[in-house]
């Protein structure tokens, strides 16, 4: 199994969209805040279909907002 | 922190002070060969289980006046993955216990019937604590699929 680590660029993305806030994103993608930060602290990968909605949200595709750490 | 993890950290210092005081005051018991009656151990028993249940349904009102007019706290996919994984293998420490108390214990002719109810509440109240650990652990570390 591979033991890289899945990193993410939504602190980045949410800066570049108007300082969108954690609470904004969670809001529209349908996760709490909490689970906004834990994602973006690389504590909690998310389930597909949310990582597809905040890509989405953040007007990325997928693999610009999510990927393995080099 | 979360009100979940409030709530997870009060179930746990609850469950260790006063059902741990319950089963050390049990084993030390059962070390000095004090007997007993039926009533005093159900009065042992319910002063600890009570005690437990006045500390948590008060930190439950509690945590109700403070959040009046406020939103309920939301429960997303990691809430509910923290919440399955940690119930999964607490499940197995309950499974593993009770058949050590229904299927073993029964067969040891030294043991009475308050050592098997005993040992039977140690496992549901081990596999409860390692629960509330494991959330607890989920919220503070991260969790990964």
């Amino acid at each position: 199994m591979s033991e890289r680590r899945l990193t993410n660029t939504i602190r980045t993305l949410r800066f570049l969209a108007g300082e969108m806030t954690q609470a904004e994103l969670g809001q529209r993608v349908g996760l709490t805040r909490q689970t906004i930060a834990a994602v973006e602290a690389c504590k909690y990968s998310p389930t597909l279909e949310s990582a597809f909605r905040i890509a989405d949200v953040l007007g990325k595709p997928l693999g610009e907002v999510f990927r393995w750490e080099t | 922190m979360l009100q979940r993890e409030r709530i997870a950290w009060v179930w746990l210092s609850a469950m260790i002070l006063f059902m741990g005081t319950y089963f050390a005051a049990v084993a030390t018991m059962n070390d000095f060969r004090i007997e007993l009656s039926f009533l005093q151990q159900i009065g042992m028993l319910a002063a600890a289980t009570g005690a437990m249940a006045v500390v948590v349904l008060a930190d439950r009102l509690i945590a109700f006046i403070r959040g009046r007019g406020r939103e309920p706290e939301a429960v997303d996919e990691r809430d509910r993955l923290i919440e399955y994984r940690a119930a999964s293998i607490a499940y197995y420490i309950l499974i593993v216990g009770m058949v050590l108390v229904g299927c073993v214990m029964p067969l040891d002719k030294s043991k009475n019937g308050w050592d098997v109810v005993n040992a039977a509440l140690f496992y549901i109240v081990l596999a409860e604590a390692v629960k509330q650990v494991l959330i607890l652990r989920g919220y503070r570390r991260g969790l990964h699929v």
